[in-house]
């Protein structure tokens, strides 16, 4: 979906007949250049949202900039101005956004960092030789009592340090190499990954190769308290044979669970989940993804209640390479969430979807000309012990397109009970590179998952995704949707909203429990946002 | 039936959709589909207006500033015959008679301002209580002020100050001074420079513009003082024994925004529940607002306070009480006539709030009417239609079109409303509609 980047003007024009004097206060004027939901603390439900504004261009790396914080309605809570650095060097001038935004007891911590995606050459190299997801990221904390902002900080060898700007040196892509990220956890943390043992060199060509170096090479991550101190730290890719790329993939007030996945492209080991004691650290137990019967990688893991839940896909047992198109079905793994004893192993075949859907192969081939596969893009854990996939269809061969929307529930026993198929016109892609991954590039029309009812006990969802009515032909826009499956009272119904209008677009933004942002974009007056309860 | 005869709401049909209503107590209700009167009406503005344009094209020079004029002028009053054909201007014969009388009074003894006489007060729907002044000695007198207001004095002397505005030309004079601004050349230089700066526009922008800000605010202050003292000697000449309500009303209008009846959680629990359905405990329980601390006040270029035009309206009337030391003499009561004006104003501004779209707050007033008056089938009548434009505009994701969110500047009661409203399904919301068809 298209960046949003809009322009408000938060002065007041006492009227729009000053003309003259309207287009100062338009130059007096900021715009936003970037906005992000502020997460709650624990995770369930959005705080507010927060807004970057540009003032003013100070001097060549300098500019004058705004947060400007609002409530869960949109309601103005407070803003605070500051002055920042941005990279604008010899490979091209790099925009700031936000990375991240997250309340954390009486503050929000901030996270931005430049964006020079514009430019191929250094995306590429921010993408494939930094330690970090993003180029140059720092941080802030605001202080939701005072609204106090803090000094801007940045993670070094695991340190908070305050940044202290020196006008007179310019920044260096180079300068970044080893910056380092925060990744918000459970319980007021942040994982913070040691950096890499692999300098990657100034000149390269292999960009994946340099990645995989680079995140093999890390040896150790951390988890920070509240105050950004070390609580404990854990090593990994201490076998440099077995080393892999790692991530957190869930946490709560009792594990942590990071992921490492293989980043070779064979099948000598699959994809890894550790589970730390979320207090001290202590690894609890690994869970390897080894079946006597099948190869499995990592798809969704759920913590619900005192239970992991794994869903794996799975594959043959002496297959050589993991790909999709050699696909079986799936697997749901059911341990206790803090000594790993299994629980419940199930497996979903292709041929266990009949008759709700009727495979041609035992690779997941659908029977239908014209059809290629299903894709399941999430898994929605429900307390009772039943799981509701959410998936999509696909053809990624010749003219790849992105096919129907399904949402699947199946029982406690991951047997299917009831499914709803969106028949959708088919959405050609444009293909990249000979090995297309929809769900990586964002291909398919699944937006997120939104809870409709804040009553912590109930199972009702709404499983979002856009779509076009027509087939789009050159020169031709195709009007867009919003697709609503909802899933209330153990059933799926559907509802949609028109997203595209002779004068405006409305764009989708994650909002509180039960409600969804729309921003009506209109090119010629600007734009107006509203919070709509999803109907159910 | 006489037009102009108090109407029995037992057999007033108010408009094509409302049904007959019952009660002993005699209202003066707005017909909203009078459109003779609305086609009169524009047909009036359009004639000012021409005369207006006439005596610009006359008397301004040099061409380029009368054409800009011209052309802001002929944009607000676009504007407003929008509004006329909207529907919110709206007349009734009995408020026709009041500001009437009101505007003879005050003609009849101001012979020095002949101008009153041809003073036209339009009666506006509206979501505030409101009034104001657009020249072309046009006045606009929201309803929702003729509710607020103590009595018909403080009334007729709102209403004096804003003729004031019109007598002192301060529409016109506003006018030709934007028209002066958009035609600098120095600030169109300006303009070009600033334009071209590289670095810190912003900052250089905003100096200019807060100047202009200061300057436009302190205008709008004195103009207002001006209107004051001119309104207070039009009104004390009209209404010598009541002078004193001019100071009431100024200090009044300081609390004129302060919500003064409420709906507690049994009212809404009462009024959203229908016998086969009741409303979910937890859509009372909005405690959404009270996880933040609001500080929303934090200007960062300048003094807030140095911005309102309308300064504190107590301060207002301690310089017109001292200015023309006016003294209390009697307590001046609200007739009964103008009572029941007020109680139709009640009724009137929930199909005001219906008619310009306000269906949230429309339906919020009717809920607190309806606990005056329970049983009222014309204010169930109303609650069905806002409750038909809500479940419409939900079913359509354009609810926060009509129905506000909660927000720190509304009212509890309101902002515990507004979190059930936006909150009822649709299954819910049909429910409540059915059960207050008549």
């Amino acid at each position: 979906m298209k960046k949003i980047i809009f322009q408000f003007v938060f002065f007041f024009i006492l009227t729009a007949s000053f003309a003259q004097m309207q287009q100062i206060g338009e130059l007096s004027s900021g715009k936003v250049i970037d906005f992000k939901p502020i997460i709650d603390d624990d995770d369930s439900d959005i705080f507010g949202y927060l807004f970057l504004y540009q003032l003013d261009h100070l001097s060549k790396e300098e500019f004058h900039l705004r947060f400007v914080v609002l409530d869960k309605n949109l309601n103005k809570i407070s803003s605070t101005d500051f002055k920042e650095n941005s990279y604008q060097g010899f490979w091209g001038s790099s925009r700031i956004e936000i990375n991240l935004a997250k309340k954390m007891n009486e503050q929000l911590i901030i996270g931005l960092n430049d964006n020079v995606y514009d430019n191929p050459a250094v995306d590429a190299m921010v993408r494939y030789a930094y330690l970090s997801d993003y180029l140059h990221p720092r941080y802030y904390t605001l202080d939701l009592e005072d609204f106090s902002l803090s000094s801007q900080f940045q993670f070094i060898e695991n340190k908070k340090e305050n940044v202290v700007y020196d006008e007179s040196e310019k920044n260096s892509l180079w300068d970044f190499k080893f910056d380092q990220t925060i990744y918000p956890a459970a319980n007021q943390s942040y994982v913070i990954f040691a950096p890499s043992n692999y300098d990657p060199p100034k000149v390269f060509l292999n960009h994946s190769e340099q990645r995989k170096r680079v995140k093999r090479g890390t040896r150790a991550f951390s988890l920070l308290n509240e105050n950004f101190e070390e609580q404990w730290n854990a090593a990994i890719n201490q076998d440099e044979d077995n080393a892999g790329e790692y991530s957190l993939e869930i946490s709560d007030r009792d594990v942590l669970v990071m992921k490492k996945e293989n980043t070779e492209d064979n099948a000598a080991w699959q994809d890894q989940l550790t589970v730390y004691d979320a207090q001290t650290g202590k690894e609890l137990y690994k869970f390897s993804n080894l079946d006597d019967s099948y190869k499995m990688t990592n798809n969704k893991t759920n913590i619900v209640g005192n239970r992991l839940i794994i869903y794996n896909q799975i594959f043959e047992i002496d297959q050589k390479k993991l790909k999709n198109n050699k696909q079986l079905g799936y697997a749901r793994i059911v341990l206790d969430k803090t000594t790993g004893e299994e629980q419940s192993r199930q497996f979903l075949l292709w041929s266990d979807f009949e008759p709700h859907l009727t495979f041609k192969n035992k690779y997941g081939k659908v029977k239908a000309r014209g059809y290629g596969r299903l894709y399941a893009e999430d898994f929605i854990s429900l307390q009772n012990g039943e799981t509701i996939i959410v998936a999509e269809g696909y053809k990624n061969w010749k003219k790849p397109r992105v096919l129907d929307f399904y949402t699947i529930k199946l029982d406690e026993n991951f047997k299917i009970v009831d499914s709803h198929k969106e028949e959708l016109k088919s959405r050609k892609i444009k293909r990249k590179s000979q090995d297309i991954n929809f769900s990586e590039n964002g291909y398919f029309n699944y937006q997120y998952t939104q809870k409709l009812d804040q009553n912590p006990d109930s199972e009702a969802y709404a499983f979002l995704f856009r779509y076009n009515d027509e087939k789009i032909k050159r020169g031709v826009d195709a009007d867009w949707y919003l697709g609503m499956i909802i899933y209330s009272d153990g059933e799926f119904h559907k509802d949609e909203l028109k997203l595209t209008h002779e004068d405006y677009r409305t764009y989708l933004e994650q909002a509180k429990i039960g409600s969804m942002l729309l921003i009506d974009d209109y090119p010629d007056s600007g734009v107006n946002m509203r919070l709509e309860n999803i109907n159910y | 039936m006489s037009k102009n005869t108090p109407l029995t709401l037992s057999f007033f049909l108010i408009c094509s959709f409302f049904t007959v209503i019952t009660s002993a107590q005699q209202f003066y209700l707005i017909d909203s589909t009078d459109t003779e009167f609305k086609e009169n009406l524009k047909q009036e503005y359009i004639n000012r207006v021409k005369s207006q344009k006439k005596y610009f094209k006359k008397n301004l020079k040099p061409r380029k500033y009368r054409k800009e004029v011209i052309a802001l002028y002929e944009d607000s009053t676009e504007d407003f015959v929008e509004k006329i054909e909207a529907g919110q201007f709206v007349s009734q014969p009995a408020y026709d008679n009041f500001l009437t009388d009101v505007l003879a009074q005050l003609s009849k003894s101001n012979p020095e301002y002949p101008e009153i006489k041809d003073t036209k007060i339009l009666l506006s729907y509206g979501t505030t209580p409101n009034a104001y002044a657009i020249g072309d000695g046009i006045v606009v007198l929201y309803i929702p002020l003729i509710k607020k207001v103590q009595n018909q004095y403080e009334l007729a002397f709102i209403l004096s100050h804003e003729i004031a505005h019109n007598l002192l030309e301060h529409s016109k004079n506003s006018l030709l001074t934007h028209a002066e601004l958009n035609t600098s050349k120095e600030l169109k230089n300006k303009i070009k420079q600033l334009k071209r700066e590289k670095y810190n526009r912003y900052a250089k922008a905003r100096s200019i513009y807060k100047d202009f800000i200061y300057d436009y605010t302190e205008h709008s202050r004195a103009k207002e003082e001006q209107a004051d003292s001119l309104g207070f000697v039009l009104f004390r000449n009209a209404y010598q024994p009541h002078a004193y309500e001019a100071i009431n009303s100024l200090t009044f209008l300081d609390e004129i925004d302060k919500a003064t009846d409420s709906l507690n959680d049994d009212d809404l629990q009462r009024y959203l529940s229908t016998p086969s359905s009741a409303l979910r405990k937890e859509l009372l329980k909005n405690n959404e607002l009270a996880q933040y601390n609001y500080n929303d006040e934090i200007s960062v270029f300048w003094n807030v306070d140095s911005l309102k035009t309308h300064k504190d309206c107590s301060i207002r009337a301690g310089v017109l009480q001292s200015q023309f030391n006016i003294e209390k003499d009697s307590v001046s009561l609200a007739s009964a006539e103008f009572i029941t004006l007020q109680q139709s104003s009640a009724f009137n501004d929930l199909l005001g709030l219906y008619q310009i779209e306000e269906y949230g707050y429309s339906l919020y007033q009717s809920f607190l009417l309806l606990k005056q008056y329970p049983a009222n089938p014309y204010i169930r009548e109303v609650i069905y239609k806002n409750l038909d434009k809500i479940i419409s505009a939900k079913r359509a994701y354009r609810l926060n079109d009509y129905v506000q969110r909660p927000s720190p500047s509304a009212p509890p009661s309101y902002n515990t409303f507004l979190y059930a409203i936006n909150n009822l399904r649709l299954k819910e919301l049909n429910q409540l509609k059915d059960f207050y068809k008549n």
